[in-house]
């Protein structure tokens, strides 16, 4: 991060902050099409850039900084190419949003492996801030059609929005398996188990297991068999009276005592 | 007739519809010339399962002794697993 700033600095110290009346003067020049006070501008909004790019990398910390510094720079050239100075207000207002726009554009974009359109995560975003807000406020969280009235867009529209931002990761990203040194990162396709196929050493020792209760019930006199299979109910078939003293009517005779 | 019960505490085994009770058993047996009340039943049901019990650990290389096998047989967990293999067993038969 050190090393990127650095450049930006140095242009920095070179171009301090334009006062009200040279903004102006600039704005003018642009207007006619001069290209180097369009440059002067963009590198006395450095500052600004710098500054919009630190808040936003606070909380998305997996971004590349570089990255989202020149994003914001173009966000900054934007800004640059369509201020119009009769309207009254400071370059750096005017800047600050597209500035913010750009960065949001970027942040979209790389935090999920599905692109969205922009709205989309604007419309996510708000959802997201107004749960929390009446969480906060009165205790309890709306439901997506009280959300969607609030924001006014049809409750399907919210439900396909949430939907799209589910969490996909990809099957080849790296995680770390808190291993060794050299074993600490594999690809995530490497440590999902695969449900499907059961471990065969445990069907084995299941069959085997298996084997031998039936053979331990052939170990059984037939008086212990004929009461095992009274007291748990089992038999093949309902008249077999050798195996299961019991028709089917006098288990309903016993039924209804 | 025993019935299906709502199973809360641990160590009852729930019999399964169909089944008796020793009660119930003991009357059966009786009738067909072998005489007992339901203490004796339930005595030939532990001792089958003991017997199970002891067949099975034998044949892993464990051996229990009495009080441990008695133990193994008198535990839920173990009579289940027992009847819910010779259900599947009888079911495949059929």
């Amino acid at each position: 991060m050190t090393n990127v700033l650095s450049d930006y600095q140095h242009s920095i110290k070179l171009n301090p902050l334009l006062t009200r009346e040279q903004e102006i003067a600039l704005a003018k020049k642009i207007k006619d099409g001069d290209v180097e006070a369009k440059q002067k501008m963009i590198e006395s909004n450095y500052r600004l850039v710098i500054n919009l790019a630190k808040k936003y990398y606070q909380n998305n910390k997996n971004l590349d900084f570089s990255e989202l510094l020149s994003e914001s720079q173009m966000g900054l050239i934007k800004a640059v190419d369509r201020f119009d100075h009769e309207k009254g207000f400071k370059f750096s207002t005017y800047a600050c949003w597209w500035i913010k726009q750009a960065i949001m554009a970027y942040i979209n974009e790389s935090s999920c492996l599905i692109k969205t359109p922009n709205n989309n995560k604007s419309i996510y975003i708000k959802a997201k801030k107004i749960r929390k807000e009446y969480l906060e406020k009165f205790g309890y969280i709306p439901n997506n059609n009280e959300i969607a009235d609030i924001l006014c867009i049809s409750p399907t529209t919210l439900n396909n929005v949430e939907n799209t931002y589910v969490q996909v990761s990809s099957m080849d990203e790296q995680k770390t398996n808190g291993g060794t040194s050299q074993n600490k990162t594999r690809a995530l396709a490497e440590l999902v188990p695969d449900e499907s196929n059961t471990n065969s050493e445990e069907i084995m020792i299941q069959s085997e297991l298996r084997k031998l209760l039936i053979d331990s019930l052939k170990l059984l006199t037939p008086r212990e068999e004929k009461i095992l299979r009274l007291r748990f109910g089992l038999y093949t078939d309902e008249d077999d009276i050798q195996n299961f003293p019991i028709t089917l009517s006098e288990l309903i005779e016993l039924q209804n005592r | 007739m025993s019935v299906l019960r709502n199973n809360k505490r641990k160590n009852v085994v729930v019999v399964k519809e169909g089944g008796l009770s020793y009660n119930e058993i003991s009357d059966l047996m009786t009738k067909s010339g072998d005489k007992m009340n339901h203490n004796n039943v339930r005595a030939i049901m532990v001792k089958s399962f003991m017997k199970i019990a002891d067949n099975i650990g034998r044949n892993m290389g464990v051996y229990h002794d009495q009080s441990k096998l008695l133990q193994i047989a008198i535990s839920s967990d173990f009579q289940e697993s027992v009847i819910e293999i010779i259900t599947d067993e009888l079911k495949k038969g059929k």
